[in-house]
């Protein structure tokens, strides 16, 4: 029965009855009446306003911002106008409730909206005399603009491509151009394009490839059935690549190998077309557009199995590294980066995993490792981090090869290790890091997690978020490529909780980005580093270029893409406050909104931890990624 | 995990005494000769080196491989095999 602006009896009465105990500050009935669905937006008969507007005035200030918070958790509009057009946010800015005010713009409370009497919140503050709070509104007024020049250009304004796939097998380096022509049958045999190369010396790179390759020695030959299996998972990975340019552009590709170790004298080239049946000793490959993105993804987590069905086995899958490069250009700020992303190799089985450097046994060994003594092998091994058994004629070749493994894998963990202090982060994280267990408890983390993001999933139009509602932000997480050394790929090997230390102690900058300009972050880096500087006054500028310095890219995970600015803010809030400041480049701690704002700071931390810990996964399940501008190699 | 083979069960049966060396699960007639010829006649020369690799799977296939060019499954075998082995008997 609707007897009042549509609301039935019930309703109002259980309103009426949260407006009674606030008005009687009676915490424990305004629990209850809001468990059991009392309305804080309905405006009462007779009073004219709703409860939310009612404990906005409250005597006691502690009082006020406790309510005002379960309100706003549980449904509560600043926004809401009462009959003489005041807002929540009108009341707040009256009684100079700075506290209380922040909370409500935070939940997407709108300072423009006009009163009756054609006032603003501004009006009232500064009648009141409450500079803080005035200043406060201002705030969030500026970003309007902000809105506005931002959704103007909100399109895309880089270029992104596959430039190259560079296979590593230990022994040789292999590289894949693409070339952007459809159907080349007139590749000359012998001439690669090496002008499509972005290396500058790849000239030279590929006569030293040739040097050491042509060159027939009897183990080279020997070991060409071995590695033809390396090369061949690279075919499938390099179809899955093409697929994946393709769908973003709508173009034929063609890939070309530009060397290879397959056959010992020359680089034979042969053409195949379709998506499927790739034969495993093409060497080259076209394909047409309009792959599925499905095909796509099975293409690359079924690996396993694919590998399984061709009868290679695994273990001599695990020493080959597969990387693709990407070229990123924005033209109109001149700026041009490298993606390099090392696909994860397939997940080997727990009984090879331990043959891992099995198959490597025909690898020519280099001349100076063999003048080692097995004190110098010894020296080596421990400062490498492995604790070798005693070094005798029949033992010493296994640890050569031991050594050389992990050279390979971990060239830089050493200056690291030095440096780094132990960090301390938030208690809720230190937690974690203490019990292994706390992945049972999951789901307490996830219940936070879909009430905030249920909030913003259809964001109300009424309310006034930061910088609009398009969907096109996202979280970011950089990170120390010298402390993650490749972590996807060795995460199979460790314990989860070393896993999990080590992604969270490379995080180094938490930030929110947009999908217009995915690298804007890296900008004032490049830029620097174009000017030949190399080092910054900014942390986090000298953190990147501190990171090219050494040779390596910037690891750069973006997370939870398509929300909307007020979520990814608040997400990288979390983020900052979970690891902490102080282990952070990260200047400001980032601003919560919408219900997390309301949250207790526990919450908040555990949220953090709970975002990181997808990110964790995703990053273990994406590859490494690394940023570096067009310099380094 | 796949069931071990009868010469697997039968080697760690009993304590190894002066078994030799093809007793071992994986070293069948071709690697044993190898073995042997590289001074490893007896089984328990070869539990000397898996001992002195610190019991380690990937260094002790390695080293037969090297030694022998026994494959990944002969070696995994003949680890597993000195490795239950040693759990019974050491």
């Amino acid at each position: 029965m609707n007897i009042y602006r549509g609301r039935s009896i019930s309703e109002i009465y259980l309103a009426s009855r949260l407006y009674d105990a606030i008005e009687d500050c009676d915490l424990s009935s305004v629990k209850t009446l809001l468990s059991r669905g009392a309305d804080p937006n309905l405006i009462l008969p007779k009073v004219r306003i709703s409860p939310l507007h009612l404990i906005i005035g409250n005597d006691s200030v502690e009082f006020a911002v406790t309510v005002v918070t379960l309100l706003l958790q549980n449904g509560g509009n600043p926004n809401n106008q009462a009959d003489d057009g005041l807002t929540p946010i009108h009341i707040a800015a009256a009684w100079g409730r700075y506290d209380i005010l922040k909370l409500l713009l935070d939940c997407g409370g709108d300072p423009e909206i006009r009163d009756t009497n054609n006032k603003t919140a501004f009006h009232y503050a500064l009648e009141e005399g409450f500079v803080k709070c005035y200043n406060l509104l201002k705030l969030y007024v500026a970003d309007k603009a902000d809105v506005l020049f931002k959704e103007k250009e909100d399109c895309k304004n880089y270029d992104f491509k596959l430039d190259k796939i560079v296979v590593d097998n230990g022994s040789t380096i292999g590289e894949y151009e693409i070339i952007n022509e459809s159907k080349t049958d007139s590749i000359s045999k012998n001439s690669p394009k090496l002008d499509e190369l972005p290396q500058s010396n790849s000239n030279e790179y590929i006569i030293n490839w040739f040097n050491s390759h042509v060159q027939t020695s009897p183990t080279a030959t020997a070991h060409t059935a071995g590695s033809t299996s390396g090369f061949d998972d690279t075919d499938s990975f390099k179809e899955s690549d093409e697929e994946r340019y393709t769908h973003l552009n709508n173009h034929n590709v063609c890939f070309r190998k530009v060397y290879r170790k397959r056959s010992p004298k020359k680089i034979k080239i042969k053409e195949i077309s379709g998506l499927t049946g790739l034969d495993s000793t093409s060497d080259y490959a076209t394909c047409t557009s309009g792959a599925s993105p499905d095909a796509l993804e099975r293409n690359i987590f079924d690996f396993p199995d694919e590998t399984k069905s061709e009868g290679v086995s695994s273990s001599d899958l695990s020493f080959v590294s597969v990387s693709e490069v990407y070229k990123y250009v924005d033209e109109a700020e001149g700026i041009v980066l490298y993606e390099r992303r090392f696909l994860k190799t397939p997940t080997v089985s727990e009984g090879s995993v331990k043959s891992f450097v099995s198959s490597r046994d025909s690898l020519p060994e280099t001349i100076d490792f063999e003048d080692y003594d097995p004190e110098t092998i010894r020296r080596e091994l421990t400062s490498l981090g492995y604790n070798p058994g005693p070094i005798t004629v029949s033992t010493r070749r296994v640890y050569l090869k031991k050594l050389k493994q992990l050279k390979k894998v971990q060239p830089v963990v050493k200056t690291v290790e030095k440096k780094a202090e132990p960090r301390v982060y938030s208690s809720e994280l230190e937690k974690t890091l203490c019990n292994p267990d706390w992945l049972k408890n999951i789901s307490l983390y996830k219940t936070l997690d879909e009430a905030f993001t249920k909030q913003f999933s259809t964001p109300d139009p009424s309310k006034k978020w930061r910088e609009g509602t398009n969907k096109s932000s996202f979280t970011y997480l950089l990170l120390d490529p010298r402390i993650t050394n490749n972590l996807p790929f060795r995460s199979e090997s460790l314990k989860p909780r070393e896993v999990w230390e080590t992604f969270l102690s490379s995080v180094f900058y938490v930030g929110k980005g947009k999908r217009t300009r995915p690298y804007d972050h890296l900008y004032d880096a490049v830029n620097l580093w174009n000017r030949g500087l190399r080092s910054s006054e900014c942390r986090k500028l000298d953190k990147i270029l501190d990171i090219w310095k050494d040779n390596c890219g910037v690891v750069c995970l973006h997370l939870f893409q398509n929300s909307i600015p007020v979520e990814a803010y608040t997400r990288e809030a979390a983020i900052i406050d979970a690891i902490n400041i102080e282990n952070l480049c990260n200047v400001n701690r980032g601003n919560f909104y919408g219900v997390a704002a309301t949250w207790g700071q526990r919450d908040k931390d555990k949220f953090g931890v709970f975002l990181l810990y997808k990110a964790m996964v995703i990053f273990l399940n994406e590859g490494e990624r690394q940023l570096c501008p067009a310099d380094i190699n | 995990m796949s069931s071990t083979s009868q010469k697997h069960r039968n080697f760690i049966a009993e304590p190894m005494g002066d078994k030799p060396v093809t007793e071992l699960a994986g070293v069948g007639e071709v690697l044993g000769k190898r073995l042997s010829s590289a001074g490893f006649d007896k089984a328990y020369v070869v539990l000397g080196q898996f001992l002195i690799l610190k019991k380690n799977q990937e260094l002790f296939q390695e080293w037969m491989k090297d030694t022998c060019q026994a494959n990944s499954k002969q070696s995994a075998d003949c680890w597993q095999c000195l490795k239950d082995w040693c759990e019974e008997f050491l």
